[in-house]
């Protein structure tokens, strides 16, 4: 008859070693399933903000955008036309101060017909789009009325007023092109 | 009680508009319209005689507390306008305070 053997150290390091390896594998399996199913919720969060910045998107460019485009055109055209007379030599304060009246009348008539419309899309759109034409208008009003700027001599009039106008214009295209559809 | 707002004491040196939503606060501020507005029964807004311009962009920043207290007719009844000189500020005044008071919807 053989006697017992006792387990030998080896053996039990090597069960203990097991236990630990089980329970350490069942450890990071639960964390991995918890893991996974937060990124699951955040995805489907994400995916669904997506979306519903895709039919801002959408909406923003087809009953905002696409039916306005060629009165922002226009809008910029017939400034260019208002402003012409400034290049005149001798022109009077009076008639300075007619010219400045119908540009600010276009541009109240712009705010009406687009800019409130962006605003209710986004208000912080319509505000950066509202504040960048009244730049435009305060700026032709000081170079308007400054008299130590001479607008009929050609390079002076395309730096203090076409060139503000152009700027404007590209200005607002940037903001419209460059909305995300977040507010 | 009537109290006075006169825009000659606000004018920046040398410049004969009044333009830039900066300026408008800083009006708004200095000349304590808000305070009076509600204070006083009527307010005599005092615009130069020798003015050029005052852009909407002033107006809407130097009004806008007072419009929104007080809406378009309540600030009609309460501000007198003494404009005498060449430049006629009602338009851009009329412009201002409907920027003021446009309702914003957001559609989503």
């Amino acid at each position: 008859m053989c006697c017992p053997q006792l387990p030998s150290t080896l053996d039990t390091i090597a069960d203990y070693s097991n236990i630990i390896v089980a329970i350490a594998t069942l450890a990071l399996g639960w964390y991995i399933f918890v893991y996974e199913r937060r990124r699951d919720s955040h995805d489907r969060i994400d995916r669904e903000l997506e979306r519903r910045r895709n039919i801002r998107l959408e909406w923003f460019k087809a009953a905002i955008i696409q039916p306005n485009l060629d009165y922002i055109y226009d809008f910029y055209g017939d400034l260019f036309d208002i402003i012409k007379p400034l290049k005149q030599p001798g022109i009077t304060l009076a008639e300075k101060s007619i010219i400045l009246q119908e540009i600010k009348n276009h541009g109240a008539d712009f705010r009406q017909k687009f800019i409130d419309l962006v605003g209710a899309v986004d208000e912080s759109l319509r505000s950066r789009i509202q504040t960048r034409l009244d730049e435009l208008v305060d700026v032709l009003t000081n170079n308007i009325f400054d008299e130590g700027i001479n607008l009929s001599h050609p390079p002076v009039y395309n730096e203090k007023i076409e060139k503000p106008v152009n700027t404007s214009k590209s200005d607002l295209f940037k903001l419209l092109f460059s909305y995300e559809g977040l507010n | 009680m009537k109290s006075i707002i006169d825009l000659n004491n606000y004018k920046a040196a040398g410049s004969k508009v009044f333009t830039g939503r900066d300026r408008g606060q800083y009006v708004r501020e200095k000349s304590n319209v808000d305070k009076l507005a509600s204070e006083a029964d009527t307010i005599e807004l005092v615009i130069p005689d020798d003015i050029y311009s005052i852009n909407p962009s002033f107006l809407e920043e130097f009004l806008v507390n007072v419009v929104q207290k007080l809406g378009k007719a309540g600030f009609w009844q309460k501000f007198v306008i003494v404009n005498t000189g060449d430049y006629k500020i009602t338009s851009d005044l009329d412009e201002a305070i409907d920027r003021i008071l446009r309702s914003n919807h957001a559609l989503i």
